[in-house]
């Protein structure tokens, strides 16, 4: 049996290895955070970006999105890796669609179907991971409310 | 989600037993020793290729700080918004049921280890029928995986997730997007013309040493996010350098710029190299992307409705991650070579169609793969191109 794993010690280095990490992962995950290839997690002490988001018309009937955001500057350049900084943009999402992104602080969304739509601003780094703050994403939602007999 | 060993490599006192005559072309003609068979159930555990191995097993215990967005753009804004609120299931936090799974799954690979030993014979007389093809076709399908990768990827043809095809040229991979960085232009005409060459095996191991110093341009343009891909082009680059175009090329044709064939020793050093960078990736790819963030895979699994056979997200998670790291570590140390190439053919493809991926994402894992299959643990052999592989 000796000879057998001697012989078959590769098979020792994975056994080791796997050892190794069971008794690290516990330690690794022990703060639990967001997993980091999704999300990028602000550093403790940088103020958390607030945003609040509202709609209005412009004068040719279609539907804007205006983001109020403090604590975060827009910018249109994007990253394959990018620090986890207040500096990015927004993801626009109606349901569980992305409609678009959104590297200034407004957002035209055109003419709507009457009836209910509801969107959702969530914050991106420059890499389009999701801004974590101390409190979570950082997010705002509205809903628009078309009425019935409005040209689309 | 997101690879046959050199005869040294699982028997390394045949480094001293082969023996040698020279060839007309000058390079020795490696010419395995009859005893070799026998004179590796002395089962000496050191090798030429230890060195590789504490290296591998050196790595695996540093965990790197941060790997950048990989999958960020697949999952839906609620199943986003559900994963960073998740916790952490209790399999992954718990010292004893680690430890216990960590006991079985090394003693499954032992356990492989050792019918690999006693069907060896047998394994070699299955598949030599294949293997005789293994100098005519090995290269030939590493040329198409790479062509494919790197000629799509410089068109846009491999897009990542919500982008639209043929609009972002990249870098051999979806998520390596070339306008992000300078000198993308010069990048995608260099990937192009690459790749024309390996389709027609055309100044092959030139476009080889292309490919190689492209993957390593990767590392220097992307970071440390392109070491999740550059080894996989690497690995079957360097093979094609040592055992050329094969003999479905035009390079049999004029043979310009071949060059004085490698030693025997050099092959087999080659070889093994090959298979360290290609398992040695998956081992990083488990370790990082995986048993670094298993709850990202979980949300993942979920997004794509993979069949887990009823067992829970975290089980199958797991069991994924252990699979991928001893997979990737036997490949690492040229043991299990067909098997685990016909496993990682089938895991690919499994995956492809249940998240709704192309399989042309992996196309240069397929190509290796396939030549991994029909070659097995040994490495073809330099001077058979066409006949059998083996001497």
């Amino acid at each position: 049996m000796i000879r057998h794993i001697i012989r078959n010690w590769q098979g020792l280095m994975v056994l080791v290895t796997l050892v190794s990490l069971g008794i690290a992962l516990p330690h690794v995950h022990a703060e639990e955070k967001p997993p980091h290839q999704i999300f990028a997690q602000l550093a403790a002490g940088t103020p958390d970006p607030v945003i609040s988001v509202e709609a209005r018309q412009n004068d040719r009937g279609g539907w804007v999105l205006d983001i109020a955001a403090s604590n975060f500057n827009f910018t249109e350049i994007c990253k394959t890796v990018a620090d986890a900084r207040p500096v990015g943009h927004a993801h626009v999402s109606t349901g569980d669609v992305k409609i678009a992104s959104a590297f200034q602080p407004w957002f035209v969304l055109g003419k709507l179907e009457p009836g209910k739509h509801t969107f959702r601003i969530v914050l991106r780094a420059q890499d389009h991971r999701v801004l974590v703050g101390q409190k979570g994403m950082i997010a705002a939602e509205v809903t628009i409310d078309v009425p019935a007999g409005e040209e689309v | 989600m997101s690879n046959q060993s050199a005869i040294g490599a699982q028997r390394p006192q045949q480094d001293g037993m082969a023996q040698r005559s020279g060839s007309c072309c000058g390079a020795p003609k490696f010419q395995p020793d009859a005893q070799q068979h026998q004179n590796s159930d002395k089962g000496r555990w050191w090798s030429s290729r230890l060195p590789y191995h504490l290296v591998f097993l050196a790595i695996t215990m540093v965990f790197p700080s941060v790997a950048a967005a990989h999958e960020a753009w697949l999952l839906t804004p609620s199943e986003i918004e559900e994963l960073s609120v998740m916790p952490l299931p209790s399999i992954f936090t718990s010292t004893p049921l680690l430890l216990g799974l960590a006991l079985l799954a090394g003693i499954a690979a032992f356990a492989a280890l050792m019918v690999e030993d006693k069907y060896r014979d047998a394994e070699e007389k299955f598949f030599a029928p294949i293997s005789r093809q293994a100098a005519r076709f090995g290269p030939l399908f590493i040329r198409v995986g790479l062509a494919l990768m790197m000629a799509l990827g410089a068109l846009g043809g491999l897009p990542r997730h919500g982008v639209a095809m043929w609009t972002k040229p990249t870098l051999m991979v979806p998520d390596m997007q070339l306008a992000l960085v300078g000198g993308s232009d010069l990048i995608v005409e260099l990937q192009i013309v690459l790749a024309a060459l390996l389709i027609l095996g055309l100044l092959t191991r030139l476009a080889a040493v292309g490919v190689i110093g492209l993957a390593i341009t990767g590392i220097v343009l992307f970071g440390v996010d392109f070491l999740s891909y550059a080894p996989h082009f690497i690995a079957p680059a360097l093979i094609l350098m040592v055992w050329g175009s094969g003999p479905i090329a035009l390079d049999e044709i004029h043979r310009p710029l071949e060059g004085p064939r490698p030693t025997e020793a050099q092959a087999k050093a080659v070889w093994s190299m090959a298979l360290f960078f290609l398992g040695g990736t998956f081992v990083y790819l488990a370790i990082v992307y995986k048993f670094g963030q298993p709850t990202l895979l979980m949300a993942i699994l979920k997004h794509g409705e993979v069949p887990t056979l009823g067992l829970p997200y975290e089980y199958a998670a797991m069991g994924m991650m252990a699979v991928e790291l001893i997979a990737g570590a036997l490949l690492a140390m040229g043991r299990l070579v067909r098997p685990i190439a016909v496993f990682l053919i089938f895991a690919f493809t499994f995956f492809a169609v249940t998240i709704g991926e192309t399989p042309l994402f992996h196309a240069n894992l397929y190509g290796t793969m396939a030549m991994l299959l029909i070659v097995g643990r040994r490495a073809p052999n330099l001077e058979k191109r066409s006949e059998t592989a083996f001497a």
